[in-house]
Protein backbone atom coordinates (compact mmCIF):
# COMPACT_ATOMS: atom_id res chain seq x y z
CA UNK A 1 0.00 0.00 0.00
CA UNK A 2 1.30 3.31 -1.00
CA UNK A 3 1.78 5.87 1.93
CA UNK A 4 -0.25 8.65 -0.20
CA UNK A 5 -3.08 6.08 0.21
CA UNK A 6 -2.68 5.06 4.08
CA UNK A 7 -2.50 8.70 4.80
CA UNK A 8 -5.79 9.10 3.00
CA UNK A 9 -6.89 5.57 5.02
CA UNK A 10 -5.87 7.40 8.09
CA UNK A 11 -7.55 10.81 7.65
CA UNK A 12 -10.89 9.21 7.12
CA UNK A 13 -10.57 7.00 10.54
CA UNK A 14 -9.35 10.15 11.68
CA UNK A 15 -12.97 12.25 10.62
CA UNK A 16 -14.88 8.98 11.38
CA UNK A 17 -13.58 8.88 15.38
CA UNK A 18 -13.83 12.37 16.12
CA UNK A 19 -17.64 11.86 14.55
CA UNK A 20 -18.06 8.57 16.82
CA UNK A 21 -16.87 9.91 19.23
CA UNK A 22 -18.71 12.79 19.30
CA UNK A 23 -22.09 10.83 18.68
CA UNK A 24 -21.66 8.81 21.44
CA UNK A 25 -21.21 11.52 23.57
CA UNK A 26 -24.67 13.30 22.98
CA UNK A 27 -26.15 10.12 22.42
CA UNK A 28 -24.55 9.17 26.48
CA UNK A 29 -26.41 12.49 27.43
CA UNK A 30 -29.89 11.96 25.79
CA UNK A 31 -29.79 8.39 27.32
CA UNK A 32 -28.46 9.52 30.62
CA UNK A 33 -31.15 12.49 30.70
CA UNK A 34 -33.99 9.58 29.70
CA UNK A 35 -33.40 7.17 32.38
CA UNK A 36 -32.72 9.74 34.69
CA UNK A 37 -36.39 11.33 34.13
CA UNK A 38 -37.92 8.44 33.65
CA UNK A 39 -37.22 7.42 36.96
CA UNK A 40 -40.48 6.73 39.62
CA UNK A 41 -39.95 5.63 43.22
CA UNK A 42 -42.72 3.97 45.27
CA UNK A 43 -43.63 3.89 48.67
CA UNK A 44 -41.28 1.82 50.45
CA UNK A 45 -42.29 -1.27 52.65
CA UNK A 46 -40.55 -2.77 55.58
CA UNK A 47 -39.82 -6.25 56.74
CA UNK A 48 -38.50 -7.23 59.84
CA UNK A 49 -37.56 -10.46 61.09
CA UNK A 50 -35.47 -11.18 64.24
CA UNK A 51 -32.32 -8.60 63.89
CA UNK A 52 -32.51 -8.46 60.47
CA UNK A 53 -34.94 -5.57 58.41
CA UNK A 54 -35.51 -5.77 54.76
CA UNK A 55 -36.32 -2.21 53.34
CA UNK A 56 -37.65 -2.48 49.66
CA UNK A 57 -37.85 0.52 47.52
CA UNK A 58 -40.24 -0.23 44.47
CA UNK A 59 -38.84 1.26 40.86
CA UNK A 60 -39.99 1.82 38.11
CA UNK A 61 -37.33 2.98 35.15
CA UNK A 62 -37.22 3.14 31.16
CA UNK A 63 -34.28 3.16 29.23
CA UNK A 64 -35.09 3.98 25.71
CA UNK A 65 -31.52 5.23 24.91
CA UNK A 66 -28.83 2.77 23.05
CA UNK A 67 -26.41 1.72 26.00
CA UNK A 68 -27.67 -0.12 29.14
CA UNK A 69 -27.70 1.41 32.75
CA UNK A 70 -26.13 -1.36 35.07
CA UNK A 71 -24.95 -1.37 38.58
CA UNK A 72 -27.53 0.72 39.78
CA UNK A 73 -27.41 0.68 43.90
CA UNK A 74 -27.42 1.92 46.95
CA UNK A 75 -25.33 1.92 49.61
CA UNK A 76 -24.56 3.57 53.55
CA UNK A 77 -22.71 3.38 56.65
CA UNK A 78 -23.46 5.19 60.31
CA UNK A 79 -20.42 5.84 61.93
CA UNK A 80 -20.57 6.70 65.55
CA UNK A 81 -18.11 9.92 66.91
CA UNK A 82 -14.69 7.73 66.87
CA UNK A 83 -15.21 6.74 63.16
CA UNK A 84 -16.36 3.39 63.98
CA UNK A 85 -18.94 1.69 61.56
CA UNK A 86 -22.18 1.03 63.55
CA UNK A 87 -24.36 -0.01 60.81
CA UNK A 88 -23.79 -0.51 57.00
CA UNK A 89 -26.31 -1.75 54.25
CA UNK A 90 -26.20 -2.03 51.12
CA UNK A 91 -28.53 -2.86 47.70
CA UNK A 92 -27.78 -5.90 45.68
CA UNK A 93 -27.37 -3.95 42.24
CA UNK A 94 -29.54 -3.99 39.38
CA UNK A 95 -29.12 -3.52 35.27
CA UNK A 96 -31.97 -1.99 32.91
CA UNK A 97 -31.13 -2.84 29.39
CA UNK A 98 -31.16 -0.79 26.43
CA UNK A 99 -34.63 -0.20 25.06
CA UNK A 100 -36.53 -1.37 28.18
CA UNK A 101 -39.37 0.59 29.02
CA UNK A 102 -41.05 0.81 32.18
CA UNK A 103 -39.03 -1.95 34.38
CA UNK A 104 -40.23 -2.65 37.68
CA UNK A 105 -37.22 -3.13 39.98
CA UNK A 106 -37.59 -3.87 43.59
CA UNK A 107 -33.85 -1.50 45.60
CA UNK A 108 -33.75 -3.76 48.63
CA UNK A 109 -32.24 -2.53 51.44
CA UNK A 110 -31.17 -5.18 54.14
CA UNK A 111 -30.02 -4.03 57.77
CA UNK A 112 -28.71 -7.06 60.18
CA UNK A 113 -29.02 -5.04 63.53
CA UNK A 114 -26.97 -8.42 65.37
CA UNK A 115 -23.65 -7.26 63.19
CA UNK A 116 -23.58 -4.05 65.19
CA UNK A 117 -21.31 -4.94 68.38
CA UNK A 118 -23.09 -4.92 71.54
CA UNK A 119 -21.05 -2.34 72.71
CA UNK A 120 -21.47 0.32 70.03
CA UNK A 121 -25.72 -0.47 70.48
CA UNK A 122 -25.02 0.48 74.02
CA UNK A 123 -23.02 3.31 73.44
CA UNK A 124 -25.89 4.31 71.32
CA UNK A 125 -28.24 4.18 73.67
CA UNK A 126 -26.68 5.70 76.70
CA UNK A 127 -24.69 8.97 75.23
CA UNK A 128 -25.71 11.79 72.82
CA UNK A 129 -23.40 12.28 70.24
CA UNK A 130 -22.81 12.97 66.65
CA UNK A 131 -23.64 10.24 64.19
CA UNK A 132 -21.61 10.30 60.36
CA UNK A 133 -24.14 9.37 57.56
CA UNK A 134 -22.88 7.96 54.76
CA UNK A 135 -25.01 7.32 51.70
CA UNK A 136 -23.83 6.25 48.07
CA UNK A 137 -26.06 5.66 45.03
CA UNK A 138 -24.03 4.66 41.41
CA UNK A 139 -24.41 3.76 38.11
CA UNK A 140 -23.13 3.04 34.67
CA UNK A 141 -23.94 3.27 31.21
CA UNK A 142 -22.13 0.60 29.80
CA UNK A 143 -19.39 0.92 29.30
CA UNK A 144 -18.58 4.60 29.02
CA UNK A 145 -19.86 6.09 31.85
CA UNK A 146 -20.01 5.02 35.70
CA UNK A 147 -21.30 7.55 37.84
CA UNK A 148 -21.31 7.50 41.89
CA UNK A 149 -22.84 10.10 44.35
CA UNK A 150 -21.58 9.98 47.68
CA UNK A 151 -23.23 12.31 50.72
CA UNK A 152 -22.24 12.74 54.20
CA UNK A 153 -23.48 14.45 56.92
CA UNK A 154 -23.47 15.02 60.73
CA UNK A 155 -26.86 13.05 62.34
CA UNK A 156 -27.33 14.61 65.60
CA UNK A 157 -28.26 11.61 68.36
CA UNK A 158 -29.80 11.86 71.51
CA UNK A 159 -30.35 8.60 73.51
CA UNK A 160 -34.13 6.98 73.25
CA UNK A 161 -34.14 5.99 76.69
CA UNK A 162 -33.82 8.62 79.54
CA UNK A 163 -35.18 9.06 83.06
CA UNK A 164 -35.54 5.49 83.40
CA UNK A 165 -37.93 5.14 86.58
CA UNK A 166 -39.64 2.29 88.67
CA UNK A 167 -42.63 2.71 90.24
CA UNK A 168 -43.56 1.00 93.63
CA UNK A 169 -43.95 -2.85 92.68
CA UNK A 170 -47.69 -4.18 93.44
CA UNK A 171 -48.38 -7.48 94.30
CA UNK A 172 -50.85 -9.18 91.65
CA UNK A 173 -51.11 -13.16 92.74
CA UNK A 174 -49.24 -16.39 94.25
CA UNK A 175 -49.40 -19.70 93.62
CA UNK A 176 -47.50 -22.67 95.61
CA UNK A 177 -43.85 -21.91 94.45
CA UNK A 178 -44.42 -18.13 92.86
CA UNK A 179 -45.86 -14.58 93.26
CA UNK A 180 -46.94 -12.16 90.45
CA UNK A 181 -45.81 -8.48 90.68
CA UNK A 182 -46.48 -5.33 88.27
CA UNK A 183 -44.01 -2.93 87.99
CA UNK A 184 -44.73 0.09 86.59
CA UNK A 185 -41.92 1.64 84.22
CA UNK A 186 -41.63 5.26 83.06
CA UNK A 187 -39.09 6.56 80.97
CA UNK A 188 -38.44 9.62 77.81
CA UNK A 189 -37.71 9.40 74.86
CA UNK A 190 -36.27 12.62 73.23
CA UNK A 191 -34.90 11.14 70.28
CA UNK A 192 -36.53 11.30 66.31
CA UNK A 193 -36.60 7.72 66.68
CA UNK A 194 -38.88 5.19 68.04
CA UNK A 195 -38.54 2.53 70.39
CA UNK A 196 -40.60 -0.52 69.22
CA UNK A 197 -39.53 -3.83 71.14
CA UNK A 198 -39.35 -5.48 74.66
CA UNK A 199 -38.22 -5.30 78.05
CA UNK A 200 -37.01 -8.22 79.55
CA UNK A 201 -36.30 -7.71 83.00
CA UNK A 202 -34.06 -10.06 85.64
CA UNK A 203 -34.06 -9.82 89.35
CA UNK A 204 -30.66 -11.36 91.20
CA UNK A 205 -30.70 -11.75 94.46
CA UNK A 206 -28.63 -8.93 95.95
CA UNK A 207 -26.93 -10.93 98.62
CA UNK A 208 -26.84 -14.66 96.69
CA UNK A 209 -26.41 -13.34 93.24
CA UNK A 210 -29.26 -16.35 91.92
CA UNK A 211 -32.26 -15.52 90.23
CA UNK A 212 -34.97 -15.16 91.91
CA UNK A 213 -37.68 -13.05 89.38
CA UNK A 214 -38.35 -12.21 85.38
CA UNK A 215 -40.45 -9.95 83.95
CA UNK A 216 -41.60 -8.79 80.50
CA UNK A 217 -43.16 -5.20 79.29
CA UNK A 218 -43.80 -4.62 75.46
CA UNK A 219 -42.20 -1.44 74.88
CA UNK A 220 -44.22 1.34 71.79
CA UNK A 221 -42.52 4.31 72.40
CA UNK A 222 -42.71 7.01 69.61
CA UNK A 223 -40.40 9.82 69.22
CA UNK A 224 -40.65 12.71 71.68
CA UNK A 225 -43.09 10.68 73.87
CA UNK A 226 -42.88 9.54 77.24
CA UNK A 227 -43.95 6.02 77.78
CA UNK A 228 -45.28 4.65 80.76
CA UNK A 229 -45.79 0.53 80.99
CA UNK A 230 -46.40 -2.15 83.28
CA UNK A 231 -44.04 -5.02 83.66
CA UNK A 232 -45.08 -8.09 84.60
CA UNK A 233 -43.27 -10.10 86.94
CA UNK A 234 -42.60 -13.54 88.76
CA UNK A 235 -40.87 -14.07 91.55
CA UNK A 236 -39.91 -17.35 93.02
CA UNK A 237 -40.96 -18.09 96.45
CA UNK A 238 -38.48 -19.64 99.06
CA UNK A 239 -38.93 -23.15 99.51
CA UNK A 240 -39.20 -22.85 103.39
CA UNK A 241 -42.79 -22.54 104.09
CA UNK A 242 -42.02 -21.42 107.95
CA UNK A 243 -40.01 -18.43 106.64
CA UNK A 244 -42.89 -17.86 104.32
CA UNK A 245 -45.61 -18.28 106.20
CA UNK A 246 -44.15 -16.53 109.91
CA UNK A 247 -41.09 -14.00 108.67
CA UNK A 248 -41.60 -10.66 107.03
CA UNK A 249 -39.07 -10.52 104.15
CA UNK A 250 -37.75 -7.94 101.76
CA UNK A 251 -36.42 -9.63 98.61
CA UNK A 252 -33.19 -7.15 97.61
CA UNK A 253 -32.62 -7.65 94.28
CA UNK A 254 -30.29 -6.03 91.38
CA UNK A 255 -33.33 -6.00 88.39
CA UNK A 256 -31.69 -5.63 84.69
CA UNK A 257 -33.99 -4.37 82.15
CA UNK A 258 -32.55 -5.42 78.85
CA UNK A 259 -34.64 -3.47 76.15
CA UNK A 260 -34.95 -5.93 72.62
CA UNK A 261 -35.57 -4.25 69.37
CA UNK A 262 -35.49 -5.93 66.63
CA UNK A 263 -35.27 -8.97 68.68
CA UNK A 264 -31.76 -8.13 69.40
CA UNK A 265 -30.74 -6.92 72.93
CA UNK A 266 -29.68 -3.18 72.21
CA UNK A 267 -29.56 -1.75 76.00
CA UNK A 268 -29.86 -2.67 79.27
CA UNK A 269 -30.22 -0.71 82.62
CA UNK A 270 -29.48 -2.10 86.32
CA UNK A 271 -31.59 -0.70 89.19
CA UNK A 272 -31.60 -1.38 92.67
CA UNK A 273 -34.97 -2.91 93.56
CA UNK A 274 -36.64 -4.23 96.87
CA UNK A 275 -40.02 -6.27 97.48
CA UNK A 276 -41.27 -6.82 100.59
CA UNK A 277 -43.59 -9.82 101.79
CA UNK A 278 -45.60 -9.30 104.77
CA UNK A 279 -46.00 -12.96 106.43
CA UNK A 280 -49.27 -14.36 106.49
CA UNK A 281 -49.09 -15.34 109.97
CA UNK A 282 -48.35 -12.60 111.44
CA UNK A 283 -47.49 -11.87 115.41
CA UNK A 284 -48.28 -15.14 116.12
CA UNK A 285 -49.30 -15.62 119.57
CA UNK A 286 -50.55 -18.19 122.93
CA UNK A 287 -52.58 -16.90 124.92
CA UNK A 288 -53.18 -18.35 128.49
CA UNK A 289 -53.13 -22.17 128.93
CA UNK A 290 -56.31 -23.14 130.62
CA UNK A 291 -56.09 -27.02 132.26
CA UNK A 292 -59.22 -28.99 133.68
CA UNK A 293 -59.16 -32.13 134.82
CA UNK A 294 -60.60 -34.75 132.65
CA UNK A 295 -59.71 -38.06 134.32
CA UNK A 296 -57.64 -39.53 137.06
CA UNK A 297 -54.61 -39.66 134.88
CA UNK A 298 -55.72 -37.19 132.20
CA UNK A 299 -56.70 -33.33 131.94
CA UNK A 300 -57.77 -31.18 129.05
CA UNK A 301 -55.34 -28.81 128.17
CA UNK A 302 -56.60 -25.27 125.94
CA UNK A 303 -54.45 -23.27 124.70
CA UNK A 304 -55.03 -20.06 122.74
CA UNK A 305 -53.82 -19.54 119.74
CA UNK A 306 -53.93 -16.10 117.59
CA UNK A 307 -52.34 -14.15 114.75
CA UNK A 308 -52.82 -11.65 111.81
CA UNK A 309 -52.59 -12.22 108.15
CA UNK A 310 -50.19 -9.00 107.46
CA UNK A 311 -50.36 -10.16 103.65
CA UNK A 312 -51.69 -8.07 101.70
CA UNK A 313 -52.26 -10.32 99.10
CA UNK A 314 -52.80 -13.68 100.16
CA UNK A 315 -55.78 -15.50 101.90
CA UNK A 316 -54.19 -17.80 104.06
CA UNK A 317 -56.54 -21.13 104.04
CA UNK A 318 -55.31 -24.63 105.68
CA UNK A 319 -55.22 -26.40 109.43
CA UNK A 320 -53.44 -25.74 112.21
CA UNK A 321 -53.00 -28.67 114.90
CA UNK A 322 -50.97 -28.14 118.10
CA UNK A 323 -48.86 -31.20 119.44
CA UNK A 324 -47.11 -31.75 122.79
CA UNK A 325 -43.99 -33.61 122.84
CA UNK A 326 -42.60 -34.54 126.02
CA UNK A 327 -38.83 -36.44 126.08
CA UNK A 328 -39.21 -36.63 122.69
CA UNK A 329 -42.30 -38.26 122.57
CA UNK A 330 -45.63 -37.31 120.77
CA UNK A 331 -47.55 -37.60 124.11
CA UNK A 332 -50.71 -35.59 122.62
CA UNK A 333 -52.35 -33.71 119.88
CA UNK A 334 -55.12 -32.02 118.94
CA UNK A 335 -57.60 -32.06 116.39
CA UNK A 336 -56.92 -30.15 113.19
CA UNK A 337 -58.77 -26.53 113.28
CA UNK A 338 -59.45 -25.07 109.68
CA UNK A 339 -57.86 -22.03 108.86
CA UNK A 340 -59.12 -19.67 106.33
CA UNK A 341 -57.89 -15.50 106.98
CA UNK A 342 -57.95 -13.06 104.42
CA UNK A 343 -55.28 -10.39 104.20
CA UNK A 344 -55.56 -8.05 106.77
CA UNK A 345 -57.90 -10.51 109.35
CA UNK A 346 -57.07 -11.72 112.48
CA UNK A 347 -57.75 -15.13 113.35
CA UNK A 348 -57.65 -16.94 116.43
CA UNK A 349 -58.81 -20.34 118.15
CA UNK A 350 -58.55 -22.53 121.22
CA UNK A 351 -56.89 -26.07 120.64
CA UNK A 352 -57.40 -28.79 123.21
CA UNK A 353 -55.11 -31.35 124.12
CA UNK A 354 -55.91 -34.25 126.05
CA UNK A 355 -52.85 -34.77 128.05
CA UNK A 356 -51.56 -37.16 130.70
CA UNK A 357 -51.40 -35.66 134.21
CA UNK A 358 -47.64 -36.41 134.57
CA UNK A 359 -47.07 -33.93 131.35
CA UNK A 360 -48.21 -31.23 132.60
CA UNK A 361 -45.28 -30.13 134.67
CA UNK A 362 -42.42 -31.99 132.53
CA UNK A 363 -40.19 -30.31 130.84
CA UNK A 364 -41.55 -30.62 126.46
CA UNK A 365 -42.30 -28.71 123.89
CA UNK A 366 -45.37 -27.36 122.25
CA UNK A 367 -45.11 -28.28 118.50
CA UNK A 368 -48.08 -25.84 116.22
CA UNK A 369 -47.85 -27.32 112.78
CA UNK A 370 -50.11 -25.67 109.96
CA UNK A 371 -50.57 -27.37 106.36
CA UNK A 372 -51.29 -23.94 104.27
CA UNK A 373 -51.35 -23.80 100.30
CA UNK A 374 -47.57 -22.79 100.77
CA UNK A 375 -46.88 -25.98 102.59
CA UNK A 376 -46.02 -27.05 106.04
CA UNK A 377 -44.68 -24.98 108.62
CA UNK A 378 -44.28 -25.55 111.99
CA UNK A 379 -43.39 -23.87 115.41
CA UNK A 380 -41.83 -25.40 118.52
CA UNK A 381 -42.81 -23.56 121.84
CA UNK A 382 -40.53 -25.11 125.28
CA UNK A 383 -42.87 -25.39 128.05
CA UNK A 384 -42.03 -26.30 131.76
CA UNK A 385 -38.66 -25.98 130.96
CA UNK B 1 6.40 31.61 -6.57
CA UNK B 2 7.34 31.00 -2.60
CA UNK B 3 9.16 28.18 -1.71
CA UNK B 4 8.10 26.57 1.90
CA UNK B 5 10.00 24.42 3.72
CA UNK B 6 10.63 22.02 0.42
CA UNK B 7 6.95 23.25 -1.20
CA UNK B 8 6.59 26.01 -3.79
CA UNK B 9 3.67 27.96 -3.39
CA UNK B 10 2.46 30.73 -5.33
CA UNK B 11 1.34 34.21 -3.70
CA UNK B 12 -2.04 33.31 -4.15
CA UNK B 13 -1.56 30.22 -2.58
CA UNK B 14 0.14 30.81 -0.10
CA UNK B 15 -2.35 33.45 1.65
CA UNK B 16 -5.43 30.98 0.93
CA UNK B 17 -3.21 29.08 3.54
CA UNK B 18 -2.79 32.04 6.07
CA UNK B 19 -6.63 32.84 5.20
CA UNK B 20 -7.75 28.97 5.51
CA UNK B 21 -5.37 28.83 8.54
CA UNK B 22 -6.81 31.46 10.08
CA UNK B 23 -10.45 30.95 9.49
CA UNK B 24 -9.53 27.25 11.02
CA UNK B 25 -8.07 28.36 13.98
CA UNK B 26 -10.24 30.97 14.36
CA UNK B 27 -12.98 28.39 15.06
CA UNK B 28 -10.53 26.27 16.99
CA UNK B 29 -10.21 29.45 19.30
CA UNK B 30 -14.12 29.70 19.68
CA UNK B 31 -14.35 25.66 20.35
CA UNK B 32 -10.84 24.88 22.38
CA UNK B 33 -9.89 28.45 24.01
CA UNK B 34 -13.19 30.82 24.18
CA UNK B 35 -15.89 28.06 25.39
CA UNK B 36 -14.00 26.88 28.38
CA UNK B 37 -12.62 30.25 29.34
CA UNK B 38 -15.21 31.76 29.51
CA UNK B 39 -17.70 28.59 30.43
CA UNK B 40 -19.38 29.95 33.49
CA UNK B 41 -20.23 33.27 31.48
CA UNK B 42 -21.90 31.28 28.61
CA UNK B 43 -23.48 29.14 31.14
CA UNK B 44 -25.25 32.05 32.29
CA UNK B 45 -26.09 33.58 29.00
CA UNK B 46 -27.60 30.19 28.01
CA UNK B 47 -30.17 30.41 31.61
CA UNK B 48 -30.71 33.89 30.52
CA UNK B 49 -30.23 35.31 34.07
CA UNK B 50 -27.45 35.25 36.64
CA UNK B 51 -25.24 31.62 37.51
CA UNK B 52 -25.83 31.73 41.70
CA UNK B 53 -22.34 31.81 43.10
CA UNK B 54 -22.23 28.02 44.09
CA UNK B 55 -23.33 26.98 40.42
CA UNK B 56 -20.42 28.79 39.28
CA UNK B 57 -17.94 27.15 41.50
CA UNK B 58 -19.60 24.17 40.74
CA UNK B 59 -19.38 24.75 36.86
CA UNK B 60 -15.61 26.49 37.39
CA UNK B 61 -14.57 23.36 38.29
CA UNK B 62 -15.47 20.95 35.78
CA UNK B 63 -13.11 23.32 33.57
CA UNK B 64 -9.43 22.44 34.25
CA UNK B 65 -7.31 25.64 34.93
CA UNK B 66 -4.62 24.68 31.98
CA UNK B 67 -7.50 23.93 29.45
CA UNK B 68 -7.73 27.24 28.07
CA UNK B 69 -4.00 27.40 27.92
CA UNK B 70 -3.49 24.12 26.04
CA UNK B 71 -6.57 25.02 23.94
CA UNK B 72 -4.44 27.77 22.97
CA UNK B 73 -1.16 25.89 21.63
CA UNK B 74 -4.00 23.70 19.65
CA UNK B 75 -4.91 26.67 17.99
CA UNK B 76 -1.81 28.11 17.26
CA UNK B 77 -0.97 23.91 16.00
CA UNK B 78 -4.03 23.98 14.15
CA UNK B 79 -2.77 27.39 12.37
CA UNK B 80 0.68 25.86 11.42
CA UNK B 81 -1.36 22.66 10.35
CA UNK B 82 -3.39 24.59 7.56
CA UNK B 83 -0.26 26.51 6.85
CA UNK B 84 1.96 23.42 6.31
CA UNK B 85 0.30 21.64 4.73
CA UNK B 86 2.48 19.68 2.09
CA UNK B 87 5.68 20.96 3.24
CA UNK B 88 8.20 18.90 4.92
CA UNK B 89 7.03 20.28 8.48
CA UNK B 90 3.19 18.90 7.90
CA UNK B 91 4.59 16.01 9.53
CA UNK B 92 6.33 17.34 12.32
CA UNK B 93 3.31 19.51 13.00
CA UNK B 94 0.65 16.92 12.69
CA UNK B 95 2.54 14.61 15.96
CA UNK B 96 2.13 18.46 17.30
CA UNK B 97 -1.36 19.12 16.66
CA UNK B 98 -1.93 15.38 17.38
CA UNK B 99 -0.08 15.68 21.02
CA UNK B 100 -1.46 18.99 21.99
CA UNK B 101 -5.02 17.85 21.39
CA UNK B 102 -4.48 13.96 23.37
CA UNK B 103 -3.41 17.03 26.58
CA UNK B 104 -6.54 19.03 25.74
CA UNK B 105 -8.73 16.07 26.04
CA UNK B 106 -6.90 14.19 29.07
CA UNK B 107 -7.34 17.64 30.37
CA UNK B 108 -11.08 18.17 29.51
CA UNK B 109 -11.74 14.49 31.05
CA UNK B 110 -9.47 15.11 34.15
CA UNK B 111 -7.91 12.31 33.60
CA UNK B 112 -10.91 9.62 32.67
CA UNK B 113 -12.77 10.55 36.57
CA UNK B 114 -14.32 13.99 37.36
CA UNK B 115 -14.98 14.44 41.31
CA UNK B 116 -17.39 17.41 41.72
CA UNK B 117 -18.33 19.04 45.40
CA UNK B 118 -21.97 19.79 44.99
CA UNK B 119 -22.62 22.91 47.26
CA UNK B 120 -25.26 23.27 50.09
CA UNK B 121 -27.02 26.01 48.02
CA UNK B 122 -27.74 24.11 44.91
CA UNK B 123 -30.01 21.40 46.40
CA UNK B 124 -33.01 23.54 47.35
CA UNK B 125 -31.96 24.91 50.74
CA UNK B 126 -29.33 21.99 50.94
CA UNK B 127 -29.19 18.22 52.55
CA UNK B 128 -30.77 17.43 55.87
CA UNK B 129 -28.26 17.37 58.86
CA UNK B 130 -25.89 19.75 56.69
CA UNK B 131 -24.62 16.85 54.37
CA UNK B 132 -22.45 17.53 51.76
CA UNK B 133 -22.85 16.16 48.55
CA UNK B 134 -19.86 14.73 46.03
CA UNK B 135 -20.30 13.15 42.55
CA UNK B 136 -17.66 11.04 40.82
CA UNK B 137 -17.55 10.34 37.31
CA UNK B 138 -15.55 7.90 35.19
CA UNK B 139 -15.46 7.72 32.32
CA UNK B 140 -11.80 6.75 30.82
CA UNK B 141 -13.60 4.82 28.15
CA UNK B 142 -15.21 7.96 26.64
CA UNK B 143 -11.60 9.92 27.17
CA UNK B 144 -10.13 6.97 24.92
CA UNK B 145 -12.63 7.20 22.13
CA UNK B 146 -11.61 10.83 22.06
CA UNK B 147 -7.97 10.12 21.81
CA UNK B 148 -8.23 8.00 19.23
CA UNK B 149 -7.90 11.11 16.53
CA UNK B 150 -4.96 11.75 18.51
CA UNK B 151 -3.47 8.33 18.17
CA UNK B 152 -3.91 7.94 14.42
CA UNK B 153 -2.77 11.77 14.20
CA UNK B 154 0.39 10.83 15.29
CA UNK B 155 0.68 7.72 12.66
CA UNK B 156 -0.42 10.11 10.04
CA UNK B 157 2.32 12.72 11.17
CA UNK B 158 4.89 9.65 11.38
CA UNK B 159 3.88 8.95 7.61
CA UNK B 160 3.90 11.93 6.32
CA UNK B 161 7.73 12.29 7.93
CA UNK B 162 8.06 8.98 5.85
CA UNK B 163 6.67 10.10 2.74
CA UNK B 164 8.40 13.54 3.01
CA UNK B 165 12.01 11.40 3.29
CA UNK B 166 11.33 9.39 0.60
CA UNK B 167 11.11 12.01 -2.28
Amino acid sequence: MRLSTGINLLNVLIVLSIVTASTVSILLAINAFGVVSSVRVGEPSVFSSGSVVEVSIPVQISNNGPFGVSGVRVSGELRDASGVIIASLSSPPFSVAAGEKGAHRIMQVRIDFSAIPQERLYTLFSQAGNITLLAKAGASLEPFISISAQASGAVPWVPPIQDFELGSPQLLGYNSTHISASLPVRFRNPSEISVEGSVNALFLDTETGSVIGSGYLEVNAPSNSVFEGTLLSTFSLPENATALLLEARTYRCNATFGFMVFGNQVYSISRPFELHWAPPVGSPYFGSPSVVPHNSTHSMLYLPFGFTNTNELVTLNGSARLGMVVGGSLVSESTPVGISVPPGSAHSCNFALMVPNWALSAPGTIILSMDTQFGSASVEVPING
Amino acid sequence: MVKMLGLELTGASLALRLILGALLSAGGFLIFYYLPANFVELASSAIGGEVPPAASGLLSSLIDPALPLVGLALVAAIFLCAVFRGTKAYGPVTIALSLVYALYVVLLFHGGAISISVPADLLGGGLPFGASLSVSVDMPVLMVLFLVPALLGIVKGFLLILMTRRR
